[in-house]
């Protein structure tokens, strides 16, 4: 019979009920459905990495032996190793994409996986290529490919296409944010296959741990026992796709994580409210179970259940629905980023969890709201409970108070007297505005940052890629040719104390298409003595201006001191930044990487010394399609915003009607006319809709500059929402926030005068 | 040993100067298969004597033996179970839970009594047969008490307990629940205190209580109890 008393209750309060229902239903399939994401993506990348044997050191140098290859794998904590050449060339196509090369002779460890034709086989001849570079270029399984390798030209016949456990994150280095197929692929060649393979060097030696060794000796020891020979040494911590991907894994992990919580939250408000409400409501029905011999226990469980099956509904429904639609949302747009064999979601333990944190919620919200009610002998709870001594507060007695008027003092008294339900609606509307703000401003900073980078900080129109060995000549050559800036960049590992970080090292010669700014986004220049340090790696270092640091470029071996002269900003690229004549001056000579020029440049393309060419649009471009990728995660984090707020204004509305019907009568009778209690009404609705916004634009900005600092170290986002997009937020919030009330206060009309002032039950 | 039996029962409501004493050592006893009335004018303490013999509430002192039980010294527990085996309750606002329908008003104390009475026979038994799906809202204030007498009685009390059951109702339906209470009484032999400020009561009653500021002040036995259909209001 209890049960279907809950049941009529329910309907009875149905706005309140559907509501709980809703916020615990948007938790659990927030969470569980983002976790799906990540998850399925972190379980797919594990199985794939473990299929194609991914390697988890590489070595980079030059010159391994078939010893080394022994020595290695005979290391302790090494499983296996395998040596291969890698070089950088370029497919002779429209466009001349990057086309890094690797040649095996064995294939043990990060095997290619083959999705069309052959299976990679060092017996055959040919070359077998990306995947995704092959669509994007229109090639397919037994077309001939030409690539330029340092100056030679080979000509192959494609055996297969392929994806690699090393190119998820498919692009050439961390200069690039979105990998762009077109423009950059790579391709594996069997050695015997290419003329005077016997005598190639190879420069990359693979060795994998097995799994299980302990990462961090196995580098130490891997670092001792190829001392002097090795530029660098990565693990899957640094090397770029491995590492891309795991950071992408966390945000989206840190995201699922702080979203639920306001949802968790406000359906444990919601619940709080409507079952004090509810209980005390039912303050006689109490007392009568009590009397008919119902223990309190029964009577507490009964209400109790009423959160139990609200929160577990909501949650299962939640579990069920998120895991199937979140990812297929997101899953297209990760999917523009990463190459992963398959994608998947996955369910996991946690997201049972989630349901249980639902669940406890709602049911330890009731639980408090009806102990109050069950605290009293049966004989107390069958009186109505005696009114509170609604002591007034010292705001009450203050002049001020007087000249409010009755409006404001209503409301301002309700507000107080009931302050679950007002939080309960600040939280409502602090949560709708911080996703909005949350949505709009994660777009926003990075369009910013694209705006800073390519509006004021590289004013070239193109960047010209040097080859590493351009003979002096050509370089006055092409100086000649496109007058600009000469520029030099490289990675290095940068030191202060033990603190190790790998950045970059750039070297600017004289003009002014490549900007610095200070952190305050003032323009600044260059110091004459010693070097600048951006400002994430200085925090990441420690360091500030007049410190030393020491720096190591990718392939030397001693350290170099330098003073620090100054600390700029920027969202990209993070490491120190050398004048030509200040670089000079530390006993170094400038080797440019790049050509920078104002203007548009045609034909450059074959010139001697030329490696690429990109326009500036062609950056912007690739920018805006990172922001692209973003629009469903937006699109979601908005309609979460609009759904939240709606839901918990009209509950918050429904319940202050409810609560209120009998003055709202009473007014009625005074002569007080329908405009002029739907403004009473308007009025508290309007006030907690502004505290909210006050206190949601704030975390608003808090959560997106988290979500920026979970990306990678080598960016520094700053977070940025545009004047039009907090207008609008503040604007979509408000609007709710009437909408809403327009709703509820139609209902004034069918107030009963009579009915409503009659009974008290 | 009487039935029931109250011994020097104090009730003191708050605590040292200001404490109200609602029932002053009251003493009385009543016997089994009697139909026992208290009386009294508002604030006399009927209501806090019959919380007491309810187990709605403990005393402050005295003994209260019901069925020869001293139950004022009952924990909570003992007084649930006090309350769902051995008493029915009738109460002035009939406390019907609204979102139930009679039937299941009735039937909600299957959940906690064993060999409770089967809902629609005590539905019928009371006149409300045809009745059985309809809320407490859809009947009138004398439907009502009758549904909860139903209720009340399908637990098959040892005692049943009423509240001015007919301090809500016009006289008419105020007799005909009346009559029925007695009806109960005579053919079943069910103990019945009612508790009302309504002198009419005394006619029919077999034994009447005065009470007075929290006191006893008077006890006595009718010879000669009329029927409630043939008191005149």
């Amino acid at each position: 019979m209890l049960l279907r008393k809950m049941l009529r209750d329910m309907r009875l309060h149905k706005v309140q009920f559907i509501s709980i229902f809703l916020m615990s239903l948007l938790g659990v399939f927030v969470y569980t459905g983002i976790n799906a994401e990540w998850h399925g993506m972190q379980k797919e990348a594990d199985r794939y990495y473990e299929d194609t044997a991914l390697a988890d050191f590489w070595i980079v140098g030059s010159g391994f032996s078939a010893e080394d290859v022994s020595a290695a794998a005979a290391l302790p904590g090494a499983a296996a190793a395998q040596r291969r050449l890698t070089i950088d060339g370029t497919a002779v196509l429209g466009g001349s994409p990057a086309l890094r090369v690797n040649v095996l002779d064995e294939n043990t460890l990060s095997r290619p996986l083959a999705v069309e034709g052959r299976q990679f086989d060092t017996a055959l001849d040919g070359v077998w290529l990306d995947s995704a570079f092959a669509r994007a270029n229109g090639l397919k399984t037994g077309d001939t490919l030409a690539v330029s390798l340092g100056g030679s030209r080979i000509e192959k016949t494609i055996l297969g296409l392929v994806m690699s456990p090393e190119y998820i994150y498919d692009v050439k280095d961390d200069s690039v944010f979105m990998p762009d197929a077109k423009a950059f692929g790579f391709a594996f060649v069997p050695r015997q296959a290419l003329p005077g393979g016997a005598a190639l060097p190879y420069n990359e030696l693979m060795v994998s741990s097995g799994g299980g060794a302990d990462g961090d000796s196995v580098k130490k020891s891997l670092e001792q026992a190829f001392d002097g020979r090795y530029t660098v040494v990565l693990t899957r911590d640094t090397q770029l796709s491995t590492a891309m991907f795991k950071n992408e894994i966390a945000q989206n992990r840190a995201i699922g994580g702080i979203f639920p919580i306001v949802f968790f939250l406000i359906a444990a408000l919601a619940m709080l409210t409507t079952m004090t409400r509810l209980t005390s409501g039912q303050r006689l029905q109490i007392g009568t179970l009590k009397s008919l011999g119902f223990s309190r226990r029964k009577i507490l469980r009964h209400y109790v259940s009423y959160g139990l099956w609200l929160g577990l509904a909501g949650g299962l429904v939640g579990l069920v629905t998120g895991p199937l639609a979140i990812p297929a949302l997101l899953f297209p747009m990760q999917k523009t980023v990463y190459q992963l064999p398959e994608w998947k979601a996955a369910v996991s333990a946690a997201d049972i969890a989630a349901v249980a944190v639902a669940v406890l919620c709602c049911l330890l919200s009731s639980w408090f709201a009806c102990r109050r009610e069950l605290g009293d002998v049966p004989a107390a709870t069958l009186r109505p409970r005696a009114p509170k001594a609604g002591r007034l507060s010292r705001l009450e007695k203050s002049g001020l108070w007087r000249s409010l008027g009755f409006s404001a003092q209503w409301n301002l008294r309700d507000v107080l007297r009931n302050k679950v339900r007002s939080a309960m609606a600040v939280v409502g509307v602090v949560g709708c505005i911080m996703l909005l703000l949350w949505g709009l401003g994660l777009r926003d900073s990075i369009r910013a940052v694209t705006d800073r980078l390519y509006g004021e900080l590289y004013t070239y129109g193109t960047k010209i890629g040097l080859e590493g060995d351009i003979e002096a000549s050509a370089l006055d050559a092409l100086q000649a040719r496109y007058p600009g800036q000469l520029l030099q960049e490289a990675s290095a590992e940068i030191r202060a104390g033990d603190t190790v970080k790998s950045g970059n090292l750039t070297v600017v010669g004289d003009g002014s298409l490549y900007r610095f700014e200070d952190a305050g986004g003032r323009a600044m220049s260059l110091p004459d003595d010693g070097a600048a340090i951006s400002y994430k790696m200085a925090e990441l270092l420690g360091v500030a201006a007049g410190d030393t640091v020491a720096y190591r470029p990718l392939g030397e071996k001693s350290w170099q001191e330098v003073k620090i002269g100054a600390v700029y900003r920027s969202p990209i690229g993070q490491g120190l930044s050398f004048s030509s004549a200040a670089f000079e001056k530390t006993g170094s000579a400038m080797r440019p990487t790049a050509l920078l020029t104002a203007g548009d440049v045609k034909n450059a393309d074959g010139l001697p010394g030329v490696e690429n060419v990109q326009s500036r649009q062609q950056l912007i471009d690739s920018f805006n399609a990172m922001v692209d990728s973003m629009q469903s995660l937006i699109a979601i984090l908005i309609l979460a915003a609009l759904l939240l707020g709606a839901v918990v204004l009209y509950n918050l509305g429904a319940l202050a009607f409810n609560e209120r019907t009998r003055e709202l009568a009473t007014l009625k009778v005074l002569g007080f006319n329908k405009r002029k209690i739907r403004a009473l009404l308007q009025t508290q609705n309007i006030w907690l809709t502004a505290l909210g916004i006050v206190l949601g634009i704030p975390a608003g900005f808090f959560f997106i500059g988290c979500m920026l600092s979970t990306m990678s170290e080598s960016s520094d986002f700053v977070t940025y929402v545009s004047p039009v997009s907090l207008a609008v937020s503040i604007a979509a919030t408000f609007l709710l926030s009437f909408a809403v009330n327009l709703l509820m206060s139609r209902r004034v009309r069918s107030i009963d005068m009579v009915g409503a002032l009659k009974s008290v039950e | 040993m009487a039935f029931i039996e109250f011994r020097d029962v104090v009730k003191e409501y708050g605590a040292g100067e200001h404490a109200i004493r609602a029932a002053d050592r009251v003493s009385f006893e009543i016997e089994k298969g009697e139909f026992a009335v208290i009386l009294g004018p508002s604030g006399a303490g009927k209501s806090t004597v019959l919380n007491l013999l309810g187990g709605m509430d403990r005393a402050t002192g005295g003994a209260i033996r019901v069925d020869g039980t001293d139950i004022s010294r009952f924990n909570d527990d003992a007084l649930t179970s006090y309350r769902c085996d051995t008493i029915g309750f009738v109460f002035q606002f009939y406390n019907l839970i609204p979102t139930l329908t009679a039937c299941e008003n009735v039937a909600l104390v299957k959940d906690i009594v064993k060999n409770a009475a089967d809902a629609g026979e005590a539905l019928e038994a009371v006149g409300l047969g045809d009745h059985l799906r309809q809320f407490p809202a859809q009947l009138s204030g004398g439907e009502q008490q009758r549904m909860s007498i139903a209720r009340a009685v399908s637990k098959k009390p040892k005692l049943l307990l009423c509240d001015e059951p007919t301090g809500a109702l016009d006289s008419e339906t105020g007799m005909m629940i009346l009559a029925l209470l007695q009806r109960m009484c005579r053919e079943n032999g069910q103990t019945v205190v009612v508790v009302t400020h309504n002198t009419v009561l005394t006619q029919i009653a077999d034994r009447v209580i005065r009470l007075k500021n929290g006191r006893i002040v008077e006890q006595s036995v009718n010879p000669a109890p009329m029927r409630a259909e043939e008191v005149s209001w």
